[in-house]
């Protein structure tokens, strides 16, 4: 067991080798990076992280610096009630206008930092983005090809009347 | 080449890759999935076969976050509120909108009735009109007289109603019940079932899913908010019972057989009920009515343990119970009196108590429940018509019951009816007791053991025949069926082929009009059978 640091910050190395320097409240946003720090105690090197780009890492430290402040959730709410609701808070909507690769990216990002609040935003974006859409609209939305057979798109169709707001 | 090269046009943008497919690991997807509202999830099913298959596959899971979220909720107080105009408040209605990816153009018009169509649509698909008047003919090509129109009226229920409501359960929730039978929950680990809630709620949204699914395969026309707040309520009840069944037969320690069918007497407010069912219901008290109620026919709380214990039922009167049961909830079985396996083994090692009226009986059957349990019944479980809503149940009476239907600690409570009888009993545990109040629906039907039919109280004749032909037709199939069985020398039929047969009883019946109101008997006096102790008032 690492005796706890007192280290104000911390380096992150993102995958294409650009080193940030954080201060470690905000970094500690990630779980992956709190855990390793308690893990690992004084951490002088930058840490890699692997999965993520500079601009994505860049994104993602911006957004943990707004929210250093909120309360970490506790650990038995990462289901059901962390999704309850699509509203997004305006500064994070605004945030997450960004085109849909770097979109994906922070969600791939947060999911690979494991910042719940950040996935659940991202996702929530997602969601904003297809409710009330059509599946031609949401085909559309996100290039998706339309693999079905017109059978098949009869079948579903069926399938899917109890859905429909008629 | 002398051919001038011919331009294909230029591509106006670069094709984009889908990130939402390409790019997320399913479990993203999934995430996201999960963030969409219910709707939603049904369009994405529809754009194309990755997503519909990451759909189908997660779709427990999908269906179960969004059930024990918002979805459940929701639907059952838009139910609410048609039985309750006003019971929702702005901000509810305005998370039912929200929920229910309602257009934004439409909420100005959200009547009550505007919030169940949307919920409703798969009925609505089929069938548009509300009031059709069939011009066909029947299959002897007799004129068919006008189907029966659905009340306007969003809380009457009516033949056409129950008719639906019928077909609902046998179609929809009867396959469920044999199949949740069959049903082995994992017991370890992270999904260990803790109580029947629990495996609510790991289950019901499938049950949901399924039903409304299914729902839009049959042509049924407008539905009533009444008949869906009933069927849901139906469903739950049904449900929590199998998954109390369940759960008992994955727990080891099962306890000794008692089957006692507690139904208590009618208090003299309600004898009317009693003396109307003499004939037809089945009244299989543990203890002649002089024993638990006082002069004036109320249940008497103060009965001791000693004269509980005295009246515990026979053998012989426990395998009528059995059999009573059986042919009461599995009327398809009724021609061999044959539960399915899984309540065989139910009723084979658990207490069961049948009650109803239970606010007649919460000290006593408390009594009777430790009792029991001293005598060696190491579980006791109550199974019977809720009552919690009966009109005049004080709020602390339904506490009670509420503290009975929820602690898992204590003996199990089950809400169970007859699916054109329900109870509201988790309706009301969802909204911390509200102080709901039933309408008087006292529709009864009972099965004569004797006769070997169906027959229905006469205070709702009409819908009560109807059930008891429904029934009895449906029984009869059976029965040829199970002769013709024989006669090609196979003795053994499968239920998969009992119910295909069924179903298509049940589309030919439909193709035929026989839900059209001149199939339903006009009678209204004299259904009392000769043997008044071998019928069933299904609890």
């Amino acid at each position: 067991m690492a005796t706890p640091s007192t280290q104000a910050t911390v380096k992150l190395q993102s995958n294409d080798n650009v080193v940030i320097e954080v201060e470690r409240a905000i970094a500690e946003r990630s779980v992956l990076i709190k855990n390793m720090l308690e893990d690992c105690g004084e951490v002088t090197d930058a840490i890699p992280i692997s999965n993520v780009n500079e601009s994505i890492l860049r994104k993602v430290i911006e957004w943990c610096e707004h929210h250093k402040n909120d309360p970490v959730a506790a650990e038995n709410e990462n289901d059901d009630s962390r999704k309850k609701t699509t509203d997004i808070d305006e500064w994070d909507q605004k945030f997450m206008n960004v085109d849909q690769e770097m979109l994906f990216e922070i969600i791939l990002a947060a999911n690979f930092l494991d910042i719940k609040p950040l996935l659940d935003t991202g996702c929530k974006t997602v969601a904003n983005m297809i409710k009330g859409k059509s599946p031609e609209e949401i085909r559309k939305l996100f290039n998706i090809q339309n693999d079905f057979t017109p059978e098949e798109e009869e079948q579903i169709r069926r399938e899917n009347e109890w859905a429909e707001d008629r | 080449m002398n051919q001038s090269w011919k331009m294909w046009p230029q591509p106006k943008v670069a094709p984009q890759p889908c990130h939402l497919l390409n790019k997320l690991p399913p479990e993203l997807q999934l995430e996201i999935l999960l963030a969409v509202d219910v709707n939603s999830v049904f369009q994405l099913r529809a754009t194309c076969k990755r997503l519909r298959y990451l759909i189908d596959s997660k779709q427990t899971i999908i269906g179960q976050y969004h059930a024990r979220s918002d979805f459940l909720e929701s639907h059952a107080k838009r139910l609410l509120n048609f039985r309750r105009p006003g019971f929702l408040n702005r901000a509810q209605k305005t998370a039912i909108i929200s929920v229910f990816n309602i257009r934004e153009e439409d909420k100005n018009f959200l009547g009550d009735r505007k919030i169940v169509r949307a919920l409703i649509g798969p009925f609505e698909a089929q069938k548009p009109s509300t009031t059709t008047t069939s011009a066909s003919t029947t299959t002897e090509g007799k004129p068919r007289r006008p189907r029966a129109a659905l009340s306007p009226d969003p809380n009457h229920f009516g033949l056409r109603e129950l008719q639906v409501m019928q077909a609902q359960y046998y179609h929809i929730i009867y396959p469920h019940m044999r199949e949740f039978a069959r049903w082995n929950l994992p017991i370890s680990g992270k999904d260990k079932l803790q109580s029947p809630d629990r495996i609510l709620k790991l289950s019901a949204p499938e049950w949901i899913r399924r039903w409304i699914s299914l729902n839009s395969v049959y042509p049924i026309n407008p539905i009533t908010p009444a008949f869906l707040y009933r069927l849901e309520s139906a469903i739950y009840n049904i449900f929590i019972t199998l998954s109390c069944f369940h759960y008992r037969l994955t727990v080891k320690d099962t306890p000794p057989l008692v089957v006692v069918n507690n139904q208590w007497p009618q208090p003299a407010s309600a004898s009317r009920y009693h003396r109307t069912n003499d004939g037809l219901g089945f009244h299989y008290d543990t203890f002649p009515p002089e024993k638990h109620t006082n002069n004036a026919g109320f249940h008497r709380p103060e009965l001791d343990e000693y004269e509980l214990l005295t009246h515990l039922p026979t053998v012989e009167e426990h395998t009528q119970m059995i059999s009573v049961l059986a042919t009461t909830w599995f009327p398809h079985h009724a021609r061999s009196c044959r539960p399915p396996l899984a309540m065989s083994r139910f009723f084979e090692t658990h207490f069961l108590c049948c009650r109803s009226r239970i606010q007649h009986g919460i000290k006593t059957w408390s009594i009777k429940a430790r009792a029991l349990r001293r005598n060696g019944c190491k579980s006791v479980i109550e199974f019977g018509c809720h009552g919690v809503l009966t009109p005049g149940l004080t709020k602390k009476e339904a506490a009670d019951i509420n503290y009975y239907a929820t602690d898992p600690g204590r003996d199990w409570h089950i809400l169970l009816d007859a699916p054109h009888f329900p109870d509201f009993g988790l309706m009301q545990k969802m909204y911390q007791l509200e102080d709901l109040t039933r309408p008087a629906v006292e529709d009864r039907i009972t099965y004569n053991l004797h006769t070997k039919k169906w027959e229905i109280d006469a205070r709702r004749m009409l819908t009560g025949e109807f059930i008891g032909e429904f029934w009895n037709e449906k029984t009869q199939q059976s029965e040829r069926k199970m002769v013709r069985s024989r006669d090609n020398s196979q003795m053994v039929q499968t239920e998969q082929d009992i119910f295909e047969a069924e179903t298509q009883w049940f589309n030919v019946q439909v193709g035929n009009g026989i839900w059209d109101e001149d199939v339903v008997p006009q009678a209204v006096e004299g259904v009392a059978p000769a043997e008044p102790a071998a019928t069933v008032t299904t609890v």
